[in-house]
Parts: C-alpha cells; structure tokens; sequence
C-alpha cells in the first residue's frame, strides 16, 4: 500500500517511510447501505423476495393508482364525517354548551383537515418516489432480489383442527424456523381463560413440515390464545401463534 | 517484502489493541515484510486484561473480564491464536479455543425495593446460532431488516408475555394468514392514524406488525405519517399495559424493557435514524437516559434495574460519580443491538483461567513463534515529534523518536521469560521473576512495582530513533497515559488536545474472596450468574467458582467470587500528585469491600452473614493462617486501578467526535490502538480494542481489509 519501496537511498541515508492517505477513515454508517447491501430490501416477513422484476412495471402503476385512490377516499371519509357532525350539531339538543367551544371545535377540525392534507400530500410525494425506485430497481437486466434460505413457513404448515367451536389460527414464523417447534401453553386474553394446553406440533421430516395440531375442549372460553413458537432443540423464540376461538 | 530489511514496526503496550495489530502484522501472508517488537512495561501482557497467579497459584484480575458473544474481531482472532498454538490436548488442560472459553447464558440484574431490601432477577439467554468467529458468509446481521424485525419480534414476544388486563375477546383488527403488503400496510397505517386508538392488545400486536413492514422499506413511506403511527402505537401499548404494573419484580422488568423498546423504536423514526447517513452516531451528543425520555420512556424504565445494569457493565458515571451516569445515547443503542441481537453461541462467554493466561500467553506465544520481539522493562516516557523545521514542503509531521526508561536489565542480558506453568497453563505471575533479573532480590524487598505509574526506578535510558530503529509506530498506550508521554503531541496538535481533554476516563475498583462454602450454602439459588445494578460501591459480581480447579490450594475454596466498580475520582487532581496517591486509594478500596461485605453481600447471600455482619471465617487463606475477624480479608485480593494507563474509558455523550481513528494519517509513521480510539465501535471493551488493533494494522499494511473488520461498517 503506502511503503515506499527502497529502505536505503542512493547517499546511503535512510529514507522515511510514510503512510498515504487512507480511502476512507471512518466507518460507514448509513442504514441505506447496511439494508440494500444486504440484499433484504424487498423481502416479506416471511423472508419471500415482495416481488419479482417481471411484475414490478406492474406493480408500480397498481401503486400509483392505489396511493391516488387512497388519498381521495381518505379525504372524502373526512368531508362525509364532517358534514355528518355538523348536522348532528345543526340538530335539537345538541347545541354547544358553550359559544366559545364552537371557534374550538372549528379549529380542531381545521387542524384535522391540515393534518390529513399533510400526510396526503407526504403520501403521494413518497408514493412518487417509489415509482422511480421501483423503475430503478427492475431495469430491464438488473438483478433480481435475492432467493432467501430454504425454510419452512407458516403456509406450509398443515393445521388439524378439532373443535366443535368456530376457530381462526394466525401463525408466524421466522424464515429460518425448522421442522422441530414446540409451543408452550396459549394464555387467553381473558384473563378466566384456563391456558390452552391442547395444542402442538407433530414433527416434520426432512421432506415434509411439522403438523399443528389444534383441539379445542368444549369448556374453551371464547377468547384469542397467544403464545410463542420455539425451536424445540435451542429454545429459540421462532413465531407467534394465536388460536382464536369464536363462540 | 522489499529488499532484505523488513519494516520495522514498534507496538508500543501489550493490550488487546497491540496484541491484535502485531497478529495482523505478523501473519504468514505477509512473508516477514513487517518485523513486530513490541515494548512493555514491567513483567506482563495484558494492559487492563492483564492477570497474574498470586499465591496457591489464585488468579489476580484488574477487574471482572466477561466476553460478550458479539466479540467477533476478537473471538475470530482467538481461534486463530489457538488454531496455530497447536497445544497437544493430552499435554494441556486448555488446547483449544473451546476448551480456554465456556458459554454463559445467565445475566442478572438486582433491584432495591420499596422496603428497603434488594431482590435479584436472572435470565437465561437461549444459545443462539452459531458460535462467535464463525465466518459470515450468509446472512449479515448488522443489517437495519435484521435490527428492526428482532426488535419488533422482541417487542411482540415481551407483550404476548406480559398477557395484558385487556378484556376484550375480540380483537378490532381481522388477523390475516399472512403478513401485509406494503400498499395495505400504507393503508392500515393511514387508518389506524385517522382512528387514532387501539383498543386492544391483539390491535397492538397487528400494528407492530404492520410497523415491520414498514420499517423494512422506510424510505416509501411519508415521515409524518410515520412518526404519527409509532406513537399511536406507543401511546396504546402504555394505555394498555400500565395497569397491569405489579409489585411482581419480573413482570415490572419487562414492562420497563418493553418501554424502552418502544422509545427506541419512536426516537428512531423521530431521530430518522433509519436514513440518516450519520446512522446511529447522529444522536452521540445525547444522553443516552435523557434521549430515552424524551422519545417518551418513564422515569420509572431508565432508572430501571435493566438500564442501570447496562451503564453498570459499561462503567459509564463520569468521574466515577455513580449519580453522574453518562452514555452516548447512539452508542447505548448500537451496543444493545449488538449484544443481545448479534450474540453467537451465548450472550456470555467465561474464561476457564485467567485472562493473562487464556488470552495474552498465547498470543505471546505464537508472536513469538512468527519472529515478534518482546521487550519488558520498557517504560515509555516521551513520543518526540520531527522538528518542523526539518519538514520538507508538502511533508506530514511523524514521530522522529521513542524514548524510553528500560526499569529493569536481565542476568547476563539474557531475554526475559515471563510465562511460567500452572497445571500445564501457560501463566503470567503476579510479580516479576526477580531471578531473572539484576539485582532482583534487592528489588524484590523494596516491593518493587513496574506497573505502577509512580515507580520512578530505572536502569538505563534507550532512544529509538526513526529509520535507524524503527519506521512505523502503533501507540497502543491507555488513553490515560497519552498526556504523560505524548507531551508534544498535546501541545501542539488542537486535535490531541481535545481528545485528551473529551475522551474521558474512570478509576476502577475490584476485589476477589475464595470461600469455603458453596453459593448454594450461602444462599444464593439461582444458577452460576453474572449479575449487575447491585449497590455501590461493587454494583457487579461474577460467580467465578469454574476456577477453582485452575488453582493450586491446600485448603480448597468451594466458591469463588468478584466484584467490581468504578472508584470515584478525589476532588483535587492534585492528589495523584501524591507519590503515597496508589497507596491511600488500593487501602480505601479495602475498606470499601470490608464494609460492602458486612453491610450489604447479606442481601446476595444471606448466609454468608452472620447477625449483621460478614462471616470472615468463610474466607480461605493461601497462606493458611487463622486470621482475626475481618483482618482476614488481607488474605484475599483487591485492587484500585489508578494508574493512568488503567482507567477505563468512557463513552460519554458529545465525546466521539474528538476520538482519534487508527486511520488517521497526520502523523505518517504512527497510527494508535485501543479500546479508546475511533474504532467503530466506540465503547471500552475487549472487542473494541481488537478492532482498533486491526485497523492499526490495516493503516501501515492495508490488511486486513476494512470489509474484514467485522462490524466496522455499522449503522
């Protein structure tokens, strides 16, 4: 790098040795390059790339068009709701019961209607933005994102349920979750819900995921049960799982 | 190589930073282009990682040395050391890297209650995948996707856990079997804000979720809608969760973390953390407390256990002050992040022997092996500049020489041998082999101490001089000691001058007691623990009875305990102009462990006292001699870290910018190393001191390449 070569000189003097000036001298520190570096950037929660380049033209204009459409109906619940309290106002018995709170309420609403335009105008600025990134990112002949590590995710899991009551299942899981879970006891959220014991994985195999097996006792209070999903050799918290139970 | 003659680098100290620049110099792939010596005052290696064996071979420490499983620089650096050490394992209690370092998944924190009394709360910190030093070739973890879906994970699980008072059954958001889009998590957010409540943990939850999404991409989406959402959430989760705060200290604990998560997380978005190119370093000039607070988190949190345990381990009250706690709040968060989301194998890792004898003997070793120079005795008393003058135009200033105070000669000159067997362990002993040295035995009765910055003895003087003995220089000195030898450089360079002045640093207190006992006895019932935010003045204690077998006693302690702390600094700067200075604070610290020992270990281990005071009968003695009541803590071992190049440095907030970076080129022929310089990770510890050594090390060879030195590069 920054030696110079020779360690005598022609007089026989020794000459210095310097340093030169380094490419850099601090680190990099900004979080754009430790996400996109990473090759992470448009990945799901699931560790699945959000799209592939083919359907990203595509999927820019759907932005576009959902992002204005959003705007104008956010606007438009806005001026419904208005109208809407100004005439239950407008109506018997419902008077102010003060005439200094009307200039009050008034300013509230304007400021609603300031915040929202606000955030409006910063959606579709940024909702711009995401066109260019997203044209950017699918060039014709760029890279695609990314494959993630093989792994098992909650869709892939098959659910056996047995209950005599209605029953919805919400299950996450960590990209590298493997086939070997475990789950504790679900904790209602009704605090007179005994915990849900009942519930577990069947192992999986190498080729096949582990099986959720769901029973619901008839005496099960209606109620969400929560819980956390784990990796049954390390302990390693990896997903959530909520039984929700419906009366 | 150029030529014959290699280039001469002299490594001036023998701490982590020197070590790991001399392994990075000194590596075969360099074909001996750079020839290493390495000076150090008095008999040992080590700096504030040095250990020495005292009587039945005990183990002496500076302080309580735990690596953390984030040590990647320095675990990769380890296992290399090991690898090429080759210690045949039938010959050697410790050959391998795995067998010098043992996981440690318990940490604790200790909590001073309402009545007066203290109560403890540990946890097991699952293994994580890997092992530290691992390549990593996969996946990144110092990544913003990696820090936002671990936090957010962190924060759903410490939720779910805490099973909140909410009533509600049903919750106000459908779940979803799959986790939203970006265009129905702008949607939801859009809508969550226009209503403004969440009325239900389940609610919560499905925001941080929608959150993750966000986060990931946080460039697509409106700032202001953004801040809005997050302290939506915030203000729901403290809504919801604040009535279930019990006198339960566990259930506390995580009601406090959770809201330290979600100040983080608000003064992320609020502080642009995610897309400032400063990254985490934009809020350095904060108090780390201070900015939690104003990002919406309780008193009640930042003065919790979890927090004060943090700053404990970290040492961070300035002047040794503990109602002065200072850190860098970019800091804090960047070494939270790293320590409980980046740990490999363990959150902990112990050493199965000393420090000294476990990190810094085999690293003598295999320098020594590769042809680097060692040089003890050597005390460094002045870094002389080039004349300007002599400068030619365009020409940086460079260190012209090193001069130095050589303590101590050898018998016939002979090298110095410094490391001695202890059940097979290369060790390092608690003095110097007076044998090996002229006119040691006179030495020996005038209690000679070579480590201590008051000991003025000296045999001889040495100059080195640029070019005829050396053409490189890599300061790897304790930022303490730089006003002392770098005396022109302070004078003369604003930049030096400021950092000496910003870059602070603390005095540090530890003592050791091997008891006859086991924890169990005395009462503590938890696992082996290392355990912080305990009472001043030893907030800190390890359970270190795993070196029991390491050491050679007639009478075997069945337990083995450490303590450590800051030591408050005196009011006059002037006092440690007192040659009596080391003296006076080595006997404060005695009575400071004698009176925390009688007063306050009781509330540890309530068997260990005896009515209202300590049982010194537990203590064992080396010696064998019954001591009297507490005189017998003479027995043990204790120590005050007052010399300069001992203090530990700090982090304190509005200081990193007057750090000075290994890469720094004003001075062409020097770079430095150290746990204090600007080294990317900008906090005292083992890990920033190896990365600093590297980045030495990359300054005069270009190796390793900066892409190399892991998480260098770091939000």
């Amino acid at each position: 790098m920054t030696i110079r070569d020779n360690g005598e000189s022609v007089d026989s003097q020794p000459k210095r040795m310097h340093r030169d000036d380094p490419e850099r001298s601090e680190p990099v520190r900004s979080a754009k390059h430790h996400v996109e570096g990473n090759g992470g950037w448009r990945e799901t929660l699931t560790g699945r790339p959000a799209a592939n380049g083919d359907a990203a033209p595509e999927a820019a204009e759907d932005t576009v068009g959902y992002g204005v459409k959003l705007g104008y109906k956010l606007i438009e619940d806005q001026i419904l709701k208005g109208q809407k309290i100004a005439e239950q106002w407008r109506s018997p018995g419902c008077e102010a019961k003060d005439e200094d709170e009307w200039p009050r309420v008034l300013g509230r609403l304007l400021n609603v209607y300031r915040d929202l335009g606000s955030v409006y105008m910063d959606a579709t600025e940024s909702i711009i933005s995401r066109v260019a990134n997203l044209a950017m990112e699918y060039e014709p002949g760029a890279d695609k994102p990314s494959e993630s590590a093989p792994g098992i995710s909650a869709p892939d899991i098959p659910i056996t349920v047995s209950s005599a009551k209605k029953v919805r299942i919400q299950l996450d899981l960590k990209p590298q979750a493997g086939g070997n879970l475990s789950i504790p006891a679900l904790h209602g959220l009704d605090r007179a819900a005994e915990p849900l014991t009942t519930v577990y994985f069947a192992p999986g195999s190498t080729t096949n995921p582990p099986e959720l097996n769901v029973e619901i006792p008839d005496e099960c209070i209606a109620t969400a049960y929560t819980g956390v999903v784990v990796d049954a050799d390390t302990n390693e918290p990896m997903g959530t799982l909520c039984v929700h139970v419906v009366d | 190589m150029t030529g014959d003659k290699p280039i001469e680098v002299a490594v001036i100290g023998g701490g982590c930073g020197s070590m790991a620049a001399a392994f990075e110099l000194s590596r075969p792939e360099h074909r001996g282009k750079y020839h290493v010596t390495v000076y150090q005052v008095g008999w040992r290696l080590g700096g504030k990682g040095a250990s020495g064996r005292g009587a039945a071979d005990r183990i002496e420490e500076h302080g309580l040395h735990i690596w953390l499983g984030f040590y990647e620089n320095a675990f990769r650096l380890m296992r290399e050391c090991y690898t090429e050490l080759d210690r045949d394992p039938s010959a050697h209690r410790i050959a391998q890297w795995t067998d010098a370092f043992f996981p440690d998944a318990h940490a604790g924190v200790a909590e001073l209650g309402h009545a007066g009394h203290w109560s403890n709360w540990t946890a097991f910190f699952p293994p994580a995948d890997g092992l530290p030093g691992d390549p990593l070739s996969t996946h990144n973890p110092f990544t913003i996707n990696n820090y936002v879906v671990r936090t957010l994970q962190l924060l759903h699980s410490l939720i779910l856990g805490l099973r909140s008072s909410d009533q509600t059954s049903e919750p106000d958001l459908p779940y979803e079997t799959t986790a939203p889009d970006s265009n129905a998590a702008l949607s939801s957010m859009l809508r969550l804000v226009e209503v403004g409540v969440l009325t239900s943990v389940a609610a919560v939850l499905e925001a941080i979720k929608i959150l993750e999404v966000v986060l990931r991409s946080i460039a697509a989406y409106p700032h202001s809608l953004l801040v809005q959402f997050i302290e939506l959430i915030a203000s729901s989760v403290r809504n919801l969760l604040e009535g279930i705060v019990t006198s339960d200290p566990a259930v506390k604990l995580r009601w406090e973390i959770i809201d330290l998560v979600i100040a983080i997380m608000v003064g992320a978005v609020r502080y642009r953390l995610l897309t400032d190119p400063r990254g985490l370093d934009s809020i350095n000039q904060y108090e780390c407390r201070e900015w939690l607070l104003e990002n919406g988190a309780s008193e009640t949190s930042v003065n919790s256990p979890f927090v004060r345990g943090l700053y404990d381990l970290a040492l961070a009250y300035e002047d040794g002050d503990p109602n002065r706690p200072g850190l860098a709040a970019g800091q804090a968060i960047r070494g939270s992040l790293r320590m409980f989301f980046t740990y490999r194998g363990s959150l902990f890792w112990k050493m199965r022997a000393g420090m000294g004898d476990i990190v810094f003997a085999p690293f003598y070793e295999v320098l020594k092996r590769r042809g680097v120079t060692f040089k003890f005795f050597h005390r460094l008393q002045n870094v002389r500049l080039a004349d300007p003058a002599t400068l030619a135009p365009g020409e940086k200033s460079y260190v012209q020489a090193l001069e130095f105070d050589i303590q101590a000669e050898t018998v016939d000159g002979l090298e110095y041998q410094p490391l001695r067997d202890v059940h097979s362990v290369p060790s390092w002993p608690s003095q110097p082999d007076y044998a090996q040295l002229v006119d040691g035995s006179a030495l020996a009765e005038n209690g000679w101490d070579p480590e201590s910055h008051w000991d003025t003895h000296r045999s001889s003087p040495l100059t080195l001089e640029v070019t005829r003995d050396f053409d490189f220089v890599v300061l790897g000195i304790g930022v303490g000691a730089v006003p002392y030898v770098c005396r022109e450089l302070v004078e003369q360079d604003h930049r030096w001058r400021m950092m000496v002045d910003k870059v602070k640093t603390v005095a540090t207190q530890a003592f050791q007691i091997w008891m006859r006992e086991e924890m169990s006895e005395l009462g503590w019932k938890e696992p082996p623990v290392t355990l912080s935010a305990f009472c001043k003045p030893f907030d800190t204690w390890a359970d270190m009875t795993h070196l029991v077998p390491e050491e050679s006693w007639a009478d075997v302690p069945k337990s083995i305990a450490y303590f450590c702390n800051i030591l408050a600094d005196p009011e006059s700067a002037n006092a440690e102009l007192d040659p009596e200075y080391p003296e006076q604070r080595h006997v404060e610290v005695r009575d400071n462990a004698i009176r925390f020992l009688n007063e306050k270990i009781g509330e540890l281990w309530p068997g260990a006292v005896d009515g209202k005071a300590f049982r010194w009968d537990l203590l064992v003695d080396p010696a064998d001699e019954k001591g009297n009541g507490q005189a017998q803590f003479d027995s043990q071992y204790w120590t005050a870290n007052v010399n300069p190049s001992d203090r530990y440095v700090l982090a304190l907030p509005g200081s990193m910018d007057y750090r000075i970076s290994p890469l720094d080129n004003t001075y062409d022929n020097m770079t430095v190393a150290g746990d204090w310089t600007d080294c990317g990770f900008n906090e005292g510890c083992v890990e920033a001191a190896v990365m600093s050594g590297r980045l030495a090390a990359h300054a005069i060879s270009n190796s390793p390449a900066l892409e190399e030195i892991i998480g260098y590069d770091h939000p």
